[in-house]
């Protein structure tokens, strides 16, 4: 027997209470990243030019690794489906 | 498409190399903000990228409320995805270009606060897709889409009508840049639309496949035979 997913366990209210509840935590986060950071030493201007470039990369491909993950996903379940 | 696909990706790819060497080695240096201002070529391409997916969200949405389209709503969610991921781009390139330039990460005037609040409408747009079900989902997300279009011309424009930390707009605001940084800006907008309308395309493949998968899922679950308590 298969587990229940995600969307089978919670209702409606729950979902909606959860997704507030985990966009607060991402803002505390972000709020808290930006004061650990800005306590840190100033970096060389060019660090910056580097990490922006990086940064914007980083998250492109970590998309495009999502994008993958649910092909792949998506591609077995058709093969089970074909299989039936 | 399908055919064309790798080859505009390949084409894409070389575009997007040839824009970063233009980027990082062709365009003149800034007179007061040195090498840094470079993020420029990174920051405001994605923004209008951003802006570009949102609109069609917004579109495809309005679409969806008034025709019921399911292709335009599968169009809606992959622009909306497309859109938070520039838009997370522009939020973080942002605070790395503030810091050495203005002295601060982040300060809570209308053209950055209004750009948060845009990125946190579309996930809450998402989020919503992703955790609930029913006929009156797509529906709610449409309707929450238009809404949350609204905030695209407040940021926009907030510039141009409030007093911000945030420079004002150097094209079609009545400012100058160099004709070359000019060129190098947009030919990097231009890569980053083309690669951006190529994943955007795949999503859409993607939104299209996983609605045929589920339909099969629930017409097979239909047609199997049920076991008996």
């Amino acid at each position: 027997m298969s587990e229940p997913r995600i969307g089978e366990v919670f209702s409606t209210t729950w979902k909606v209470l959860l997704s507030l509840l985990l966009i607060s935590l991402g803002i505390s986060v972000i709020f808290f990243l930006f004061a650990a950071i800005g306590a840190a030493p100033a970096a060389s201007a060019n660090t910056y030019l580097y990490a922006a470039y990086v940064a914007t990369w980083v998250i492109h491909i970590a998309y495009l690794g999502s994008l993958v993950r649910r092909y792949t996903r998506l591609r077995k379940e058709i093969e089970e489906l074909a299989k039936k | 498409m399908k055919r064309a696909f790798p080859i505009l990706a390949i084409l894409t790819a070389g575009l997007l190399s040839y824009a970063l060497y233009e980027a990082l080695v062709a365009a003149p240096t800034d007179r007061l903000q040195g090498d840094v201002y470079r993020i420029i070529y990174y920051h405001v391409p994605s923004a209008w990228t951003m802006f570009t997916f949102f609109a069609i969200n917004f579109v495809a949405s309005i679409v969806y409320l008034i025709r019921r389209n399911l292709k335009a709503d599968a169009v809606a969610v992959a622009a909306a995805e497309l859109g938070v991921v520039f838009n997370t781009v522009v939020l973080v390139t942002g605070p790395l270009w503030a810091r050495p330039v203005w002295g601060i990460w982040w300060t809570w005037d209308i053209r950055l606060t209004s750009t948060l609040v845009l990125w946190l409408i579309y996930v809450s747009y998402l989020l919503l897709r992703r955790f609930s079900s029913g006929a009156q989902m797509p529906m709610l997300a449409a309707a929450l889409a238009v809404f949350g279009a609204l905030d695209m011309p407040l940021v926009y424009f907030s510039i141009w009508f409030f007093r911000t930390q945030h420079p004002q707009p150097v094209v079609g605001g009545g400012g100058s840049i160099d004709p070359r940084m000019l060129h190098v800006w947009l030919l990097n907008w231009f890569a980053f639309e083309c690669f951006g309308l190529l994943v955007f395309w795949s999503r859409y493949r993607l939104e299209v496949l996983r609605r045929e998968v589920e339909e099969t899922q629930a017409l097979e679950s239909l047609l199997e035979p049920r076991s008996v308590r």
